[in-house]
């Protein structure tokens, strides 16, 4: 059992996703390109979230490359949240 | 003793199958036996001639197949003014790519990264990590073009020993042809389990082959390096005429494109005819009676002071050789081999077994046409690389890399790595050996440009390797 309190979300902010792909690289159990060439998440069974914003939980293992995706996301819109509290871990609004 | 003061004259100037004949050759570039003009160093023009015939059809070491550990890594390459990019585009596929954009010719990206997609960062056309065009902005107002017309232009990528080699020459023979008989010698060294330990670039004042001449053969040894066998390393005062009487010989061996030198023992004189490098002889260290501390002493300067070629598994099997019994039969050398061996398995390290005959053949160092040098070793190995500085002749980018063999449980596991680069090797702390080969490098080429100077007069038993780089050029620079 992994620790609840590691647990993270993901998001994507649709208006200021390039659409260049490189989170598609890092993690595309969690990434892909909708057909607007915008990037989305993904639910556990694979199914595109094309509502903006849809959070999505990261499986533990994929963690470290979601992380490092919202780090070098060059639309700085990948959100990896805390499951318990919300709070951002990484990307734009990280402390 | 015989002492031998006559050059043996059966000695033949190497020659190929394809090699060019001297006459097609401009004579102030003309080699002749054991000698190379000075001009193939310090002509602009012979450089100019190096980039557009040599190193657009050479095979290149690009990068090691570590340093693009993920989808979308790229690395860049620069050659004479040449940009290329070596980007991981799949899994199990790296690919290169000249760094110039289809549009207006703009480079795509510099040094090394990770990204999604090449994005020029002029106007914005994009290309997925394969080359394929993906985003062209108003492609409408653009005279009809086929994706292929606009997809970036491929450099030749193939892999060798964890290395990636490009070849901008879309004609030229396959790698492991190139390399021939590279692969086949190599192979127990297990290059392709070796990781950086480090990677440095310093800017020498010298042309880029002077860098790596002083490199291909240990004829300098006692010159250059006079402290390696004596008990005091921080003796560097010039080598006595008694310690030139016990100098390491190191012939050097040719072969169609490449060529080794093989440190084989104590002075030609003394060794026999057919003497092959053994790696359990370290030479011999002034003042030492006992033979277990020579050997632990020679491995841990090298390991201490080169902070390569050995480890620190290594320099633990010195230690412990210095108090060891050394059974009968046995010398101190072979038996510090069996304490690094059992070290090396008991903690999850592959141990291949070289036989004497491959040692034999792996020689120290190996010159990989045209701009590489690798010493094979076990368990951790050095590799060379210099490249023109610009289209100044007396400037060139010179790289030495560390390389260690990983325990078998972390071949998958990817690493960070970070290259460094310094504008003086002075300050790249590399220690007294290299510090003392890069000295050289300058007062080689003040004294080159010397009106009096003509060319280099090379050993033709211990520095063949120099002549035969200018050999193999020939056939580059000359050919139809
Ligand atoms: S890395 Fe960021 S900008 Fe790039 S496609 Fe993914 S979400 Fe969009
Ligand atoms: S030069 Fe690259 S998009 Fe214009
Ligand atoms: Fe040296």
């Amino acid at each position: 059992m992994s620790d609840d309190s590691d647990d993270v979300r993901v998001w994507i902010d649709q208006k200021l996703c390039t659409g260049d792909g490189l989170c598609t690289q890092y993690a595309p159990d969690v990434f892909e390109f909708g057909g607007d060439g915008l990037a989305y998440v993904k639910d556990a069974d694979g199914e595109l979230l094309m509502a903006e914003g849809s959070q999505t939980d990261v499986p533990e293992k994929l963690r470290l490359d979601v992380i490092d995706a919202a780090d070098g996301c060059p639309g700085n819109c990948i959100h990896v949240v805390r499951s318990s509290d919300g709070v951002e871990i990484a990307g734009p609004d990280a402390a | 003793m015989s002492v031998e003061t006559e050059p043996r004259l059966e000695r033949r100037v190497p020659w190929f199958e394809g090699d060019v004949p001297p006459e097609k050759v401009p004579e102030k570039y003309r080699l002749s036996r054991a000698f190379v003009p000075k001009g193939r160093y310090l002509d602009p023009e012979f450089l100019k001639l190096e980039l557009e015939r040599v190193f657009t059809k050479a095979w290149l070491m690009a990068c090691r197949v570590e340093e693009l550990p993920g989808v979308g890594c790229f690395v860049e390459y620069e050659i004479g003014g040449h940009s290329i990019l070596i980007v991981r585009e799949a899994k199990d596929s790296i690919r290169a790519y000249f760094n110039a954009c289809r549009h207006r010719g703009t480079r795509l990206a510099r040094g090394r990264g990770r990204v999604g997609s090449l994005i020029c960062p002029f106007h914005g056309w994009r290309w997925n990590l394969d080359g394929s065009i993906r985003l062209v902005l108003d492609r409408e107002e653009f005279v009809p073009r086929s994706d292929d017309d606009l997809g970036l232009v491929q450099v030749r990528a193939e892999q060798w020993g964890g290395f990636v080699f490009i070849n901008m020459d879309p004609e030229a023979r396959p790698l492991l042809e190139y390399l021939d008989p590279i692969p086949r010698i190599f192979e127990p060294f297990q290059f392709e389990h070796m990781r950086y330990r480090w990677f440095k670039s310093v800017l020498l004042p010298c042309n880029w082959k002077t860098a790596l001449d002083g490199f291909l053969e240990a004829y300098h040894v006692a010159g250059t390096h006079p402290q390696l066998f004596r008990f005091d390393k921080s003796n560097t005062n010039i080598a006595s005429l008694k310690e030139l009487e016990n100098r390491m010989w190191a012939p050097t061996t040719v072969y169609e494109r490449h060529a080794h030198y093989s440190s084989v023992g104590q002075k030609k004189n003394v060794v026999a005819e057919n003497a092959a490098k053994d790696p359990s002889d370290r030479g011999s260290t002034e003042a030492i009676t006992d033979e277990r501390l020579a050997v632990a002493l020679s491995v841990q300067y090298i390991a201490d002071d080169m902070r390569g070629l050995e480890n620190e598994r290594s320099w633990r099997a010195a230690e412990a050789l210095k108090t060891a019994e050394v059974p009968e039969g046995t010398t101190a050398g072979q038996h510090y081999l069996q304490l690094y061996r059992e070290l090396s398995l008991a903690e999850g390290y592959d141990w291949p077994q070289i036989t004497a005959q491959q040692w034999a053949e792996a020689g120290t160092a190996w010159n990989v046409f045209p701009n590489t040098i690798l010493l094979p070793n076990q368990g951790s190995v050095f590799g060379y690389r210099a490249r023109p500085n610009g289209l100044d002749p007396d400037s060139c980018l010179f790289e030495i890399f560390s390389l260690d063999q990983v325990p078998v449980a972390d071949y998958d596991k990817k690493r960070d790595f970070q290259p460094q680069f310094f504008e003086d090797f002075r300050e790249a702390d590399l220690g007294e050996i290299f510090t003392q080969d890069l000295m050289n490098a300058k007062e080689v080429t003040v004294g080159m440009h010397s009106p009096s100077f003509d060319g280099h007069r090379l050993s033709e038993e211990q520095e063949m390797t120099i002549y035969n780089h200018h050999r193999v050029a020939d056939r580059f620079l000359w050919a139809d």
